[in-house]
């Protein structure tokens, strides 16, 4: 049903001419895009931009008319890109990161702001702890327990993203969970 | 840490990351930058009928991805389908083919009989079931025409169904008659009294190489038609007293006379295409029971030449516009004729028997008795119901 519902705003966006489309797109997606890549990110602004950027992206493409079969897979396959690129070209981690990141500096900040960004070290905290322990996994593993465990996307966007069969990344899911367990 | 530890840690990520929402005012000023981005980027030209054709596809493209999880079932409950009706259907096309003795000859008449209890009254019931009986002796044609081990018992089971489909008829011209108007009645009962007496014709010509217990099954078969034909008969003429209109007293007569003349030229057939039973009457006349054969054979010569009579009285009395005295004449003289008929097929089995048995004995004089049994009938005309003539020809 999605996935419908993805069609007909791209049908409408290309054969309709409709600006809104985009906009619906835009607002369907852009906050688990967020989730996505702001625990990727050391710090909320570079995942405001990589998000922005995934749809900017996303726009370029439908331009040059190029064709989606899963909006939602290919959002966080840019998105993912971008974040590749984004540590790509980072030479240095800049040491503002644990300062900035979830701390919400603009003016109208709230006590509420200001709790959600403390989770996010926390889950920063975590998720480097769960790095490390499973650092010595295979790539592969790696992505498809962050993406499934952690995003919760469905295998069907797993292999979208990843560019694999759904019945490879199922595969790949299990025996990454065994590998954790023989970890210990 | 422990594999419980991690998987912990993990959904107490997920959890932490699903809480977490982007800031609202950015989420709006990055919208409002992508749709104007957008609004100025979008092609202004109406799309090609292509494009939208291919759009339409995409967009359409989830329910065939549907059809095709769903295809493989669907398939295999249209193939149970097809094999269920589309079989059926096959095997009903193949059945009205069949003949009897055939794996789907049962299929053919099962056919016959959803049809003739779909039929919308009992004028459409005769009218199907005396097609029904055409097809009877088309089979019966076949199956003596087919080589076949069974020959015997088909054309005996056949002559069976043949029966029994008369007698059907007979019963439903009876519904008819209380049913239907003058018109349809005059109709089916001409009709009826036409096909039947095909039919007889039809089963006579092929009795020609039958053994005897297949002519007494087929003469059985060919009497019922005739007792159905005379059914046709008495309602036409019935009609003719309540609807004189509508069915006049020639439509009666030529009925019957046509009837006549159909028992009549069955009977001779029957009789001039046997002169094997005279021989073979007469070459019996030596042995014991030779006397008892003979006498039979002029007692069944009475028969004829009483049927004969009758028959020829019905046309006269039709003539006089006596129907009712024509029919019973005309049933007469058809009982008789059926009666002599099957005398003279069963002599000649009993014939056939002996001449198997080696029981036969030359004689010289073999055509005598028939001379004296041919006689005898002519004398016996006017002493009709006795037998006068047996003692005579016995001593």
């Amino acid at each position: 049903m999605t996935q419908l519902i993805d069609r007909y705003l791209l049908y409408r966006l290309k054969i309709k001419r409709d600006p809104d489309a985009f906009a619906k797109i835009y607002d369907r997606h852009v906050e688990s895009i967020y989730r996505f890549v702001i625990i990727k990110l050391p710090r909320k602004e570079d995942a405001q931009d990589i998000t922005a950027e995934t749809f900017t992206r996303l726009w370029q493409h439908l331009q040059n008319q190029k064709e989606i079969t899963n909006l939602r897979a290919f959002l966080y396959q840019i998105a993912r890109n971008l974040v590749a690129d984004f540590y790509r070209n980072r030479d240095i981690v800049t040491e503002t990161e644990d300062v900035t990141f979830g701390l919400d500096l603009t003016s109208n900040s709230t006590q509420t702001d200001r709790g959600r960004g403390m989770d996010q070290i926390e889950a920063r905290t975590e998720l480097s702890l769960v790095l490390k322990q499973v650092e010595r996994l295979k790539d592969d593993f790696r992505d498809v327990l962050a993406l499934r465990l952690i995003d919760g996307l469905k295998f069907s966007d797993i292999a979208t993203i990843l560019g694999k069969d759904v019945g490879h990344v199922r595969v790949i899911y299990h025996r990454a969970l065994k590998a954790i367990k023989d970890l210990n | 840490m422990s594999y419980y530890q991690l998987l912990k840690k993990i959904r107490k990520i997920k959890a932490i990351v699903q809480r977490s929402k982007p800031d609202p005012v950015w989420l709006l000023s990055t919208r409002s930058t992508l749709l104007m981005q957008v609004k100025n980027t979008l092609p202004v030209e109406a799309p090609r009928k292509k494009e939208v054709l291919g759009e339409m596809y995409k967009f359409l493209s989830p329910f065939f991805n549907f059809s095709k999880m769903v295809h493989k079932p669907v398939f295999a409950a249209l193939a149970v389908i097809v094999a269920l009706f589309g079989g059926s259907l096959f095997s009903v096309s193949a059945a009205e083919q069949s003949i009897p003795g055939d794996f789907l000859y049962s299929v053919k008449l099962a056919t016959e009989q959803a049809r003739l209890a779909l039929a919308k009254d009992s004028k459409d019931k005769v009218k199907l079931k005396t097609e029904f009986t055409e097809r009877r002796v088309d089979e019966m044609k076949k199956v003596i025409a087919a080589p076949g081990a069974n020959k015997k018992e088909k054309v005996i089971q056949t002559a069976e169904v043949l029966k029994r489909d008369m007698d059907t008829i007979k019963q439903q011209l009876g519904d008819m008659q209380s049913e239907s108007g003058a018109q349809d009645i005059k109709d089916t009962a001409k009709m009826i009294d036409q096909k039947t007496n095909a039919v007889v014709q039809a089963l006579q010509d092929s009795k020609l190489e039958m053994s005897p217990e297949e002519k007494a099954k087929i003469t059985e078969a060919q009497e019922a038609a005739s007792s159905a034909s005379v059914k046709a008969i008495e309602i036409l003429a019935d009609t003719h007293k309540t609807d004189g209109d509508v069915v006049s007293q020639q439509d009666v007569a030529d009925v019957l006379k046509t009837h006549g003349e159909m028992v009549s030229k069955t009977m001779s057939q029957s009789f001039g295409s046997m002169p094997a039973i005279d021989a073979a009457s007469s070459t019996t006349l030596g042995s014991a029971s030779g006397t008892a054969m003979t006498t039979t054979t002029s007692s069944n010569l009475q028969k004829v030449t009483e049927a004969q009579k009758s028959l020829s009285e019905v046309d006269q009395l039709a003539d006089e516009n006596k129907m009712d005295e024509a029919i019973a004449k005309l049933k007469v003289g058809t009982q008789q004729a059926f009666d002599a008929q099957k005398t003279l097929e069963q002599e000649s089995s009993l014939a056939d028997d002996s001449a198997v048995d080696g029981t036969v004995l030359p004689n010289a004089s073999s055509t005598e008795p028939v001379q004296t049994s041919t006689t005898t009938p002519s004398t016996s005309t006017s002493t009709t119901g006795t037998t006068p003539v047996n003692t005579g020809q016995g001593g």
